[in-house]
Protein backbone atom coordinates (compact mmCIF):
# COMPACT_ATOMS: atom_id res chain seq x y z
CA UNK A 1 0.00 0.00 0.00
CA UNK A 2 1.22 3.72 -0.77
CA UNK A 3 2.49 5.84 2.04
CA UNK A 4 -0.53 8.45 2.08
CA UNK A 5 1.00 11.52 3.90
CA UNK A 6 -1.41 13.79 6.08
CA UNK A 7 -0.96 16.43 3.58
CA UNK A 8 -1.78 14.65 0.49
CA UNK A 9 -4.75 15.62 -1.49
CA UNK A 10 -6.74 12.63 -3.42
CA UNK A 11 -9.88 13.58 -6.09
CA UNK A 12 -12.02 10.90 -7.22
CA UNK A 13 -12.22 9.75 -11.13
CA UNK A 14 -14.77 12.30 -12.87
CA UNK A 15 -16.21 9.03 -14.38
CA UNK A 16 -17.06 7.25 -11.42
CA UNK A 17 -20.66 6.48 -10.87
CA UNK A 18 -22.62 6.81 -7.38
CA UNK A 19 -25.43 5.04 -6.13
CA UNK A 20 -26.29 5.88 -2.56
CA UNK A 21 -28.00 2.73 -0.75
CA UNK A 22 -28.24 4.49 2.37
CA UNK A 23 -26.72 1.41 4.31
CA UNK A 24 -23.87 1.50 1.50
CA UNK A 25 -22.40 3.76 -1.14
CA UNK A 26 -21.69 1.78 -4.41
CA UNK A 27 -19.15 2.67 -6.96
CA UNK A 28 -19.13 1.51 -10.44
CA UNK A 29 -16.19 2.49 -12.72
CA UNK A 30 -18.06 2.67 -15.95
CA UNK A 31 -14.21 1.99 -17.86
CA UNK A 32 -13.56 -1.40 -16.04
CA UNK A 33 -17.57 -1.99 -15.21
CA UNK A 34 -16.08 -3.01 -11.33
CA UNK A 35 -18.32 -2.08 -8.46
CA UNK A 36 -17.31 -1.24 -5.04
CA UNK A 37 -19.12 -0.99 -1.85
CA UNK A 38 -18.20 1.72 0.90
CA UNK A 39 -19.46 1.52 4.32
CA UNK A 40 -20.08 4.27 6.30
CA UNK A 41 -17.31 5.19 7.10
CA UNK A 42 -16.15 5.50 3.57
CA UNK A 43 -19.12 7.53 2.38
CA UNK A 44 -17.74 10.13 4.83
CA UNK A 45 -14.53 9.84 3.47
CA UNK A 46 -15.62 9.76 -0.33
CA UNK A 47 -18.00 12.92 0.39
CA UNK A 48 -15.07 14.40 2.24
CA UNK A 49 -12.49 14.40 -0.49
CA UNK A 50 -13.18 17.14 -3.07
CA UNK A 51 -10.54 19.56 -1.77
CA UNK A 52 -9.39 18.30 1.51
CA UNK A 53 -6.52 16.77 2.63
CA UNK A 54 -5.80 13.73 4.26
CA UNK A 55 -5.48 15.12 7.94
CA UNK A 56 -8.55 17.16 7.19
CA UNK A 57 -10.57 14.43 6.16
CA UNK A 58 -9.44 11.89 9.23
CA UNK A 59 -10.83 15.34 11.36
CA UNK A 60 -14.35 14.82 9.44
CA UNK A 61 -14.52 10.94 10.30
CA UNK A 62 -13.85 11.93 13.76
CA UNK A 63 -16.37 14.71 14.33
CA UNK A 64 -18.97 12.40 12.36
CA UNK A 65 -18.14 8.89 14.31
CA UNK A 66 -16.79 10.15 17.60
CA UNK A 67 -13.20 8.77 17.40
CA UNK A 68 -9.84 9.60 18.14
CA UNK A 69 -8.22 11.68 15.60
CA UNK A 70 -5.27 8.35 15.12
CA UNK A 71 -7.95 5.76 14.82
CA UNK A 72 -9.95 8.09 12.24
CA UNK A 73 -6.38 8.67 10.69
CA UNK A 74 -5.71 4.64 10.29
CA UNK A 75 -9.57 4.16 9.04
CA UNK A 76 -9.33 7.02 6.22
CA UNK A 77 -5.69 5.85 5.15
CA UNK A 78 -7.54 2.05 4.79
CA UNK A 79 -9.85 3.49 2.34
CA UNK A 80 -7.38 5.51 0.60
CA UNK A 81 -5.12 2.56 -0.08
CA UNK A 82 -8.37 0.70 -1.60
CA UNK A 83 -9.78 3.24 -3.73
CA UNK A 84 -5.95 3.99 -4.87
CA UNK A 85 -5.46 0.11 -5.23
CA UNK A 86 -8.58 0.40 -7.40
CA UNK A 87 -7.83 3.65 -9.39
CA UNK A 88 -11.07 5.26 -8.01
CA UNK A 89 -8.96 8.06 -6.93
CA UNK A 90 -6.09 9.29 -7.65
CA UNK A 91 -3.44 11.39 -6.20
CA UNK A 92 -4.08 15.77 -6.45
CA UNK A 93 -0.96 16.70 -5.07
CA UNK A 94 0.37 17.87 -1.21
CA UNK A 95 -1.27 20.50 0.44
CA UNK A 96 1.41 23.60 0.31
CA UNK B 1 -45.67 9.53 -40.21
CA UNK B 2 -43.95 10.82 -43.36
CA UNK B 3 -42.07 8.63 -45.63
CA UNK B 4 -40.73 11.16 -48.64
CA UNK B 5 -37.04 10.04 -48.92
CA UNK B 6 -36.10 13.60 -48.40
CA UNK B 7 -37.70 13.96 -44.45
CA UNK B 8 -38.69 11.23 -42.02
CA UNK B 9 -40.69 12.72 -39.16
CA UNK B 10 -41.78 10.87 -36.23
CA UNK B 11 -42.18 10.50 -32.31
CA UNK B 12 -39.89 8.39 -30.33
CA UNK B 13 -42.01 7.78 -27.20
CA UNK B 14 -43.72 11.41 -27.52
CA UNK B 15 -40.38 12.94 -28.57
CA UNK B 16 -40.36 14.31 -32.08
CA UNK B 17 -37.73 12.97 -34.38
CA UNK B 18 -36.65 14.32 -38.38
CA UNK B 19 -34.27 13.80 -40.43
CA UNK B 20 -33.47 15.75 -43.21
CA UNK B 21 -31.72 14.74 -46.37
CA UNK B 22 -31.56 10.97 -45.25
CA UNK B 23 -30.59 8.69 -47.80
CA UNK B 24 -32.84 5.68 -48.02
CA UNK B 25 -30.81 3.51 -46.13
CA UNK B 26 -30.73 5.54 -43.16
CA UNK B 27 -34.38 6.28 -43.39
CA UNK B 28 -35.05 2.64 -43.17
CA UNK B 29 -33.05 2.38 -40.26
CA UNK B 30 -34.49 4.83 -38.45
CA UNK B 31 -38.11 3.40 -39.07
CA UNK B 32 -36.71 -0.18 -38.12
CA UNK B 33 -35.00 0.45 -34.90
CA UNK B 34 -36.66 3.85 -33.49
CA UNK B 35 -40.44 3.73 -34.91
CA UNK B 36 -42.82 2.64 -32.72
CA UNK B 37 -46.31 3.37 -31.86
CA UNK B 38 -46.78 6.01 -29.77
CA UNK B 39 -47.34 5.50 -26.09
CA UNK B 40 -50.46 6.46 -24.47
CA UNK B 41 -48.56 8.81 -22.02
CA UNK B 42 -48.39 12.41 -22.37
CA UNK B 43 -45.04 13.33 -24.14
CA UNK B 44 -42.53 15.91 -23.95
CA UNK B 45 -41.65 18.53 -26.33
CA UNK B 46 -38.11 17.78 -26.71
CA UNK B 47 -37.08 17.45 -30.42
CA UNK B 48 -34.27 15.81 -31.99
CA UNK B 49 -32.98 16.65 -35.06
CA UNK B 50 -30.55 14.68 -37.60
CA UNK B 51 -29.51 16.85 -40.82
CA UNK B 52 -27.47 14.84 -43.30
CA UNK B 53 -25.03 16.96 -44.50
CA UNK B 54 -22.10 16.71 -46.91
CA UNK B 55 -18.86 17.28 -45.04
CA UNK B 56 -18.12 17.52 -41.51
CA UNK B 57 -19.17 20.86 -39.60
CA UNK B 58 -15.89 22.73 -38.79
CA UNK B 59 -14.47 21.64 -35.45
CA UNK B 60 -16.44 22.92 -32.31
CA UNK B 61 -14.19 24.90 -30.11
CA UNK B 62 -12.80 23.80 -26.50
CA UNK B 63 -10.27 20.51 -26.03
CA UNK B 64 -11.97 17.42 -27.03
CA UNK B 65 -11.36 14.21 -24.72
CA UNK B 66 -11.07 10.77 -26.45
CA UNK B 67 -13.74 8.37 -24.87
CA UNK B 68 -13.66 4.29 -25.33
CA UNK B 69 -17.88 3.64 -25.52
CA UNK B 70 -18.69 -0.69 -25.15
CA UNK B 71 -22.00 -1.83 -26.66
CA UNK B 72 -22.68 -4.99 -27.27
CA UNK B 73 -20.04 -6.94 -29.74
CA UNK B 74 -17.53 -3.73 -30.57
CA UNK B 75 -16.36 -0.50 -28.87
CA UNK B 76 -16.34 2.32 -30.38
CA UNK B 77 -14.39 5.68 -29.98
CA UNK B 78 -16.02 9.17 -29.34
CA UNK B 79 -14.51 12.51 -28.13
CA UNK B 80 -16.20 14.75 -27.03
CA UNK B 81 -16.23 18.98 -25.35
CA UNK B 82 -18.79 20.13 -23.06
CA UNK B 83 -22.04 18.72 -24.46
CA UNK B 84 -20.70 17.99 -27.94
CA UNK B 85 -20.28 14.29 -29.04
CA UNK B 86 -18.61 12.89 -32.39
CA UNK B 87 -17.64 9.53 -33.45
CA UNK B 88 -16.09 8.89 -37.02
CA UNK B 89 -13.92 10.48 -39.13
CA UNK B 90 -13.75 13.63 -41.65
CA UNK B 91 -14.99 11.07 -44.43
CA UNK B 92 -17.67 9.92 -42.76
CA UNK B 93 -19.36 10.27 -39.25
CA UNK B 94 -21.70 11.74 -36.76
CA UNK B 95 -21.52 14.87 -34.32
CA UNK B 96 -24.25 15.18 -31.33
CA UNK B 97 -24.90 18.37 -29.99
CA UNK B 98 -27.17 17.80 -26.60
CA UNK B 99 -29.22 20.87 -25.17
CA UNK B 100 -31.62 20.69 -22.25
CA UNK B 101 -34.93 21.42 -24.68
CA UNK B 102 -33.28 19.75 -28.21
CA UNK B 103 -30.82 17.76 -29.56
CA UNK B 104 -29.12 17.69 -33.03
CA UNK B 105 -26.91 14.96 -34.55
CA UNK B 106 -25.49 16.06 -37.73
CA UNK B 107 -24.22 12.89 -40.14
CA UNK B 108 -21.73 13.49 -42.68
CA UNK B 109 -20.73 10.90 -45.57
CA UNK B 110 -23.46 8.28 -44.82
CA UNK B 111 -23.08 6.60 -48.27
CA UNK B 112 -25.53 3.44 -49.06
CA UNK B 113 -23.61 0.28 -47.52
CA UNK B 114 -21.67 2.52 -45.32
CA UNK B 115 -19.71 1.91 -42.26
CA UNK B 116 -21.92 -0.30 -39.65
CA UNK B 117 -19.95 1.31 -36.93
CA UNK B 118 -21.88 4.83 -38.25
CA UNK B 119 -25.31 2.99 -37.23
CA UNK B 120 -24.26 1.92 -34.21
CA UNK B 121 -22.63 5.18 -33.35
CA UNK B 122 -25.81 6.81 -34.37
CA UNK B 123 -27.94 4.05 -32.31
CA UNK B 124 -25.67 5.40 -29.33
CA UNK B 125 -26.36 9.18 -30.06
CA UNK B 126 -30.61 9.00 -30.11
CA UNK B 127 -30.28 7.10 -26.94
CA UNK B 128 -28.24 9.60 -25.56
CA UNK B 129 -30.97 12.45 -26.82
CA UNK B 130 -33.35 10.25 -25.11
CA UNK B 131 -31.95 10.29 -22.09
CA UNK B 132 -31.46 13.61 -22.29
CA UNK B 133 -34.95 14.28 -22.50
CA UNK B 134 -35.45 12.77 -19.63
CA UNK B 135 -35.69 8.74 -20.18
CA UNK B 136 -33.47 6.19 -18.95
CA UNK B 137 -33.25 2.30 -21.40
CA UNK B 138 -33.94 -0.21 -19.45
CA UNK B 139 -32.65 -3.84 -21.06
CA UNK B 140 -35.11 -6.06 -18.83
CA UNK B 141 -37.84 -8.72 -19.89
CA UNK B 142 -40.99 -6.78 -18.17
CA UNK B 143 -44.77 -7.67 -17.47
CA UNK B 144 -47.54 -6.58 -15.74
CA UNK B 145 -50.66 -7.76 -13.80
CA UNK B 146 -53.14 -6.28 -12.53
CA UNK B 147 -51.47 -3.91 -10.23
CA UNK B 148 -48.06 -5.33 -10.22
CA UNK B 149 -45.37 -4.62 -13.02
CA UNK B 150 -42.35 -6.87 -12.78
CA UNK B 151 -38.81 -6.32 -14.72
CA UNK B 152 -36.53 -9.55 -14.75
CA UNK B 153 -32.94 -8.42 -15.37
CA UNK B 154 -29.79 -10.48 -16.35
CA UNK B 155 -27.22 -10.90 -18.97
CA UNK B 156 -27.78 -11.63 -22.61
CA UNK B 157 -28.79 -15.14 -22.75
CA UNK B 158 -29.49 -15.82 -19.10
CA UNK B 159 -32.72 -16.61 -19.58
CA UNK B 160 -35.42 -13.42 -20.30
CA UNK B 161 -37.42 -14.50 -22.83
CA UNK B 162 -37.82 -17.84 -21.74
CA UNK B 163 -39.27 -16.56 -18.49
CA UNK B 164 -41.27 -13.92 -19.89
CA UNK B 165 -43.21 -16.29 -22.03
CA UNK B 166 -43.77 -18.65 -18.81
CA UNK B 167 -45.27 -15.53 -17.20
CA UNK B 168 -47.16 -14.49 -20.40
CA UNK B 169 -49.00 -18.60 -19.78
CA UNK B 170 -49.18 -17.35 -16.45
CA UNK B 171 -51.83 -14.56 -17.28
CA UNK B 172 -49.01 -12.03 -17.35
CA UNK B 173 -49.42 -9.33 -20.30
CA UNK B 174 -46.11 -8.50 -21.93
CA UNK B 175 -44.61 -5.05 -22.20
CA UNK B 176 -41.18 -5.51 -22.94
CA UNK B 177 -38.87 -8.47 -24.08
CA UNK B 178 -35.60 -6.83 -24.30
CA UNK B 179 -35.96 -2.87 -24.39
CA UNK B 180 -38.03 -0.48 -22.65
CA UNK B 181 -37.73 2.95 -21.63
CA UNK B 182 -38.26 4.56 -17.82
CA UNK B 183 -38.95 7.79 -16.36
CA UNK B 184 -37.43 7.83 -13.23
CA UNK B 185 -39.34 10.22 -11.75
CA UNK B 186 -42.69 7.67 -11.38
CA UNK B 187 -41.18 4.61 -12.78
CA UNK B 188 -43.17 4.60 -15.58
CA UNK B 189 -41.93 1.80 -18.51
CA UNK B 190 -42.93 1.83 -22.13
CA UNK B 191 -42.02 -1.39 -24.25
CA UNK B 192 -39.72 -0.34 -27.07
CA UNK B 193 -39.56 -3.12 -28.91
CA UNK B 194 -41.57 -5.98 -31.53
CA UNK B 195 -42.44 -9.17 -29.75
CA UNK B 196 -40.48 -11.50 -27.79
CA UNK B 197 -37.55 -13.51 -29.00
CA UNK B 198 -36.88 -17.14 -28.10
CA UNK B 199 -34.17 -19.94 -29.38
CA UNK B 200 -36.39 -22.81 -31.82
CA UNK B 201 -35.71 -25.36 -28.98
CA UNK B 202 -37.22 -23.28 -26.04
CA UNK B 203 -40.63 -23.08 -28.09
CA UNK B 204 -40.21 -26.93 -29.06
CA UNK B 205 -39.73 -28.05 -24.98
CA UNK B 206 -41.67 -25.47 -23.13
CA UNK B 207 -43.83 -23.42 -25.76
CA UNK B 208 -44.76 -25.71 -28.37
CA UNK B 209 -47.75 -23.56 -29.91
CA UNK B 210 -45.04 -20.92 -30.99
CA UNK B 211 -43.12 -23.01 -33.18
CA UNK B 212 -44.66 -21.76 -36.02
CA UNK B 213 -43.60 -18.14 -35.21
CA UNK B 214 -41.62 -15.48 -37.92
CA UNK B 215 -37.87 -16.67 -37.65
CA UNK B 216 -35.88 -13.55 -37.46
CA UNK B 217 -32.03 -13.12 -38.97
CA UNK B 218 -30.03 -14.57 -36.08
CA UNK B 219 -32.12 -17.68 -35.90
CA UNK B 220 -34.56 -16.58 -32.95
CA UNK B 221 -38.03 -16.89 -33.49
CA UNK B 222 -40.20 -13.97 -33.11
CA UNK B 223 -43.65 -13.89 -31.90
CA UNK B 224 -45.07 -10.27 -32.02
CA UNK B 225 -46.98 -8.80 -29.61
CA UNK B 226 -50.03 -8.33 -30.83
CA UNK B 227 -50.65 -12.32 -31.07
CA UNK B 228 -49.84 -12.53 -27.48
CA UNK B 229 -52.78 -10.71 -26.64
CA UNK B 230 -51.07 -7.20 -26.15
CA UNK B 231 -52.03 -4.07 -27.75
CA UNK B 232 -48.95 -1.45 -28.33
CA UNK B 233 -50.90 1.11 -26.31
CA UNK B 234 -51.14 -1.60 -23.58
CA UNK B 235 -47.17 -1.97 -23.00
CA UNK B 236 -46.81 0.25 -20.20
CA UNK B 237 -46.57 -0.04 -17.13
CA UNK B 238 -45.41 1.63 -13.36
CA UNK B 239 -42.96 -0.41 -12.16
CA UNK B 240 -43.16 -2.45 -9.14
CA UNK B 241 -40.74 -5.53 -8.17
CA UNK B 242 -37.42 -6.61 -9.37
CA UNK B 243 -36.15 -10.28 -10.34
CA UNK B 244 -32.48 -10.62 -11.02
CA UNK B 245 -32.02 -13.72 -12.97
CA UNK B 246 -29.30 -16.18 -12.90
CA UNK B 247 -28.69 -19.60 -14.53
CA UNK B 248 -27.95 -23.19 -12.62
CA UNK B 249 -28.67 -25.58 -15.29
CA UNK B 250 -27.55 -28.61 -12.69
CA UNK B 251 -30.43 -28.19 -10.43
CA UNK B 252 -33.89 -27.42 -10.45
CA UNK B 253 -34.81 -23.47 -10.58
CA UNK B 254 -35.42 -21.75 -7.32
CA UNK B 255 -35.74 -18.36 -5.46
CA UNK B 256 -32.86 -16.78 -3.57
CA UNK B 257 -31.96 -13.49 -1.95
CA UNK B 258 -30.00 -11.17 -3.56
CA UNK B 259 -27.88 -8.01 -2.44
CA UNK B 260 -27.74 -4.62 -2.38
CA UNK B 261 -24.46 -4.30 -4.55
CA UNK B 262 -25.88 -7.74 -6.95
CA UNK B 263 -29.31 -5.45 -7.91
CA UNK B 264 -27.37 -2.20 -8.42
CA UNK B 265 -24.59 -4.42 -10.45
CA UNK B 266 -27.56 -5.44 -12.45
CA UNK B 267 -29.12 -2.51 -12.83
CA UNK B 268 -26.03 -0.91 -13.98
CA UNK B 269 -25.67 -3.30 -16.75
CA UNK B 270 -29.47 -2.96 -17.72
CA UNK B 271 -29.63 0.74 -17.92
CA UNK B 272 -25.85 0.82 -19.73
CA UNK B 273 -23.63 4.16 -18.88
CA UNK B 274 -24.66 7.32 -20.62
CA UNK B 275 -22.03 9.37 -22.41
CA UNK B 276 -22.56 12.66 -20.87
CA UNK B 277 -22.42 14.24 -16.97
CA UNK B 278 -26.01 14.93 -16.55
CA UNK B 279 -27.41 12.01 -18.22
CA UNK B 280 -25.50 10.04 -16.04
CA UNK B 281 -26.93 11.69 -13.09
CA UNK B 282 -30.31 11.05 -14.17
CA UNK B 283 -29.75 7.32 -14.94
CA UNK B 284 -27.78 7.19 -11.29
CA UNK B 285 -31.51 8.29 -10.04
CA UNK B 286 -33.18 5.87 -11.55
CA UNK B 287 -30.74 2.83 -10.40
CA UNK B 288 -31.28 4.26 -7.34
CA UNK B 289 -35.30 4.16 -7.29
CA UNK B 290 -35.23 0.93 -8.93
CA UNK B 291 -33.02 -0.45 -6.08
CA UNK B 292 -35.42 0.34 -3.53
CA UNK B 293 -38.23 -1.70 -4.83
CA UNK B 294 -38.95 -5.37 -3.84
CA UNK B 295 -36.54 -7.93 -5.31
CA UNK B 296 -35.28 -11.41 -5.46
CA UNK B 297 -32.84 -13.23 -7.41
CA UNK B 298 -34.35 -15.94 -9.84
CA UNK B 299 -32.24 -18.83 -10.84
CA UNK B 300 -33.13 -20.62 -13.76
CA UNK B 301 -32.68 -24.35 -14.03
CA UNK B 302 -33.48 -27.29 -15.65
CA UNK B 303 -36.87 -27.07 -14.38
CA UNK B 304 -39.70 -24.73 -15.43
CA UNK B 305 -38.74 -20.94 -14.15
CA UNK B 306 -42.57 -21.23 -12.00
CA UNK B 307 -43.77 -19.19 -10.61
CA UNK B 308 -42.18 -16.15 -12.33
CA UNK B 309 -42.95 -13.70 -9.48
CA UNK B 310 -42.66 -14.76 -6.10
CA UNK B 311 -45.87 -15.16 -3.83
CA UNK B 312 -48.44 -15.42 -6.46
CA UNK B 313 -48.60 -19.16 -7.32
CA UNK B 314 -47.98 -22.25 -5.23
CA UNK B 315 -44.30 -23.16 -5.53
CA UNK B 316 -43.71 -26.39 -8.36
CA UNK B 317 -46.92 -25.24 -10.50
CA UNK B 318 -46.86 -25.39 -13.62
CA UNK B 319 -48.03 -23.29 -16.32
CA UNK B 320 -51.41 -24.66 -17.13
CA UNK B 321 -51.10 -27.50 -15.18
Amino acid sequence: MPSIAETARYRSKPSVIETDLEAELVLLDPETREMYSLNAVGRAVWRALPGCTVAAVATEVTRAFDVEYGRALDDVRRVLGDLLATGLIVSAGDAD
Amino acid sequence: MRTDPEVVAFSILGRPLAARGAPPRLAQWLHAYWDYPAPAGPGRPYAIAIETVAAAPAAAPGAWTARDVAIPGRTLRFRNTGDTWETGDAGAGLRLELGREAATIHAWGWAEGGDPDLYHGLYVAVSEALRASGLVPLHAAVARRGGETVAWLGTSGVGKSTTLLFAVEAGWSPIAEDLCWLEPETLRVDGFDRGVRCWPETLERFFPRWQGADVTGDGKRLIDYPRLGSAAGARAGTLSRLCVLGRDLAGPSRREPVTARDVVKALWEATGVPLGDWTRQLSALAVARLSRLPVDRLILGNTPPFPPVSGRTAPGQVPGG
